[in-house]
């Protein structure tokens, strides 16, 4: 993770507790213990505590680093049609707990209640009758055209 | 109210609502950013040109958790999307039941067809005319309504 770091070398001289320009270093002393804590909200990164400490415990490096750290992971839902990712099942949970039903998990191109109706409509109208263009009385080639 | 009737007997399938629409309303010749779509049919050779049909109990208002799809009181522009509030979740996109919403990836942003205020391009540039802007009290929905569940009766989920 990268995030404030302070490794075993701090002996507890509060060096950048007093030279933090945001007050974003705390020391409290309590009972046996001195508590060192750091305010991420605070932090202007400026590096002063990294430079100041004698003891070079500040490993602030973690925070220069132009890295990602994963926060979350969550199960995708693929369209049923053309197999793209379109959401989570987290996502779709929602969905349906909003909508108050369940429905397939396709994309906005392939949402196909409308289709469905059309094409029942028109097919029961009147189904087009595809005739092949090719005489059965005389064979035809590979390719499906006639000879 | 207007409503944008399309006839699939007359729809020849050239998109050119589809250019005109993302012409007018994104500035680019992209129709991936109109706000029309063109199912097509390919079993009972038809095209089905579609755009936001003002749901009367619109699934997209139900399902925006910020509230920013409402429906106005106005004769043209029936459902709006407030895009001070949306915050670009596309749950109204999942949950279009007719795919009709669509979304900007470069604002980050959904858009759905307003009729352009009441003169809507993609009509003009019907060349075989099967777009038409008419007034939703000249359709008898009654009789649309019985003829339509009577043909979706078998296909229902």
């Amino acid at each position: 993770m990268r995030y404030f770091q302070v490794n075993d070398q701090c002996n507890g001289c509060l060096a950048c507790v007093q030279n933090c320009p945001a007050n974003a270093l705390r020391a409290e002393d309590s009972d046996a213990n001195r508590v060192l804590s750091h305010n991420m909200a605070r932090c202007a990164r400026c590096g002063n505590c990294y430079r100041i400490c004698p003891q070079k415990a500040i490993e602030f490096q973690f925070m220069l680093e132009n890295g990602w750290d994963e926060v979350k992971s969550l199960e995708l839902v693929y369209c049923s049609v053309c197999g793209v990712p379109i959401y989570t099942v987290d996502y779709r949970r929602t969905l349906s707990e909003k909508l108050g039903k369940e429905s397939e998990p396709t994309c906005s191109k392939h949402r196909d209640e409308v289709t469905r109706a059309a094409k029942a409509h028109f097919l029961k109208k009147k189904s087009p009758e595809i005739k092949p263009d090719i005489r059965s009385d005389i064979g035809s080639d590979m390719r499906g055209g006639a000879i | 109210m207007k409503i944008l009737i399309s006839d699939p007997n007359k729809c020849n399938g050239c998109r050119m609502c589809r250019t005109a629409c993302a012409i007018r309303k994104a500035g680019v010749c992209n129709p991936e950013k109109s706000r029309i779509q063109v199912i097509q049919m390919d079993e009972c050779d038809r095209y089905l040109p579609l755009v936001c049909q003002n749901c009367e109990d619109a699934p997209c208002i139900a399902a925006c958790p910020k509230e920013a799809i409402s429906r106005m009181d106005d004769p043209v522009l029936q459902t709006v999307i407030d895009y001070n509030k949306c915050v670009g979740c596309k749950m109204c996109l999942n949950a279009c039941s007719f795919g009709a919403i669509g979304f900007d990836e470069d604002r980050g942003r959904p858009f759905k067809c307003d009729l352009c205020g009441g003169d809507p391009l993609c009509v003009h540039f019907c060349e075989p005319g099967a777009l038409t802007l008419k007034d939703s009290a000249m359709i008898q929905y009654d009789q649309a309504r019985t003829s339509a569940l009577r043909r979706t009766v078998g296909i229902r989920r």
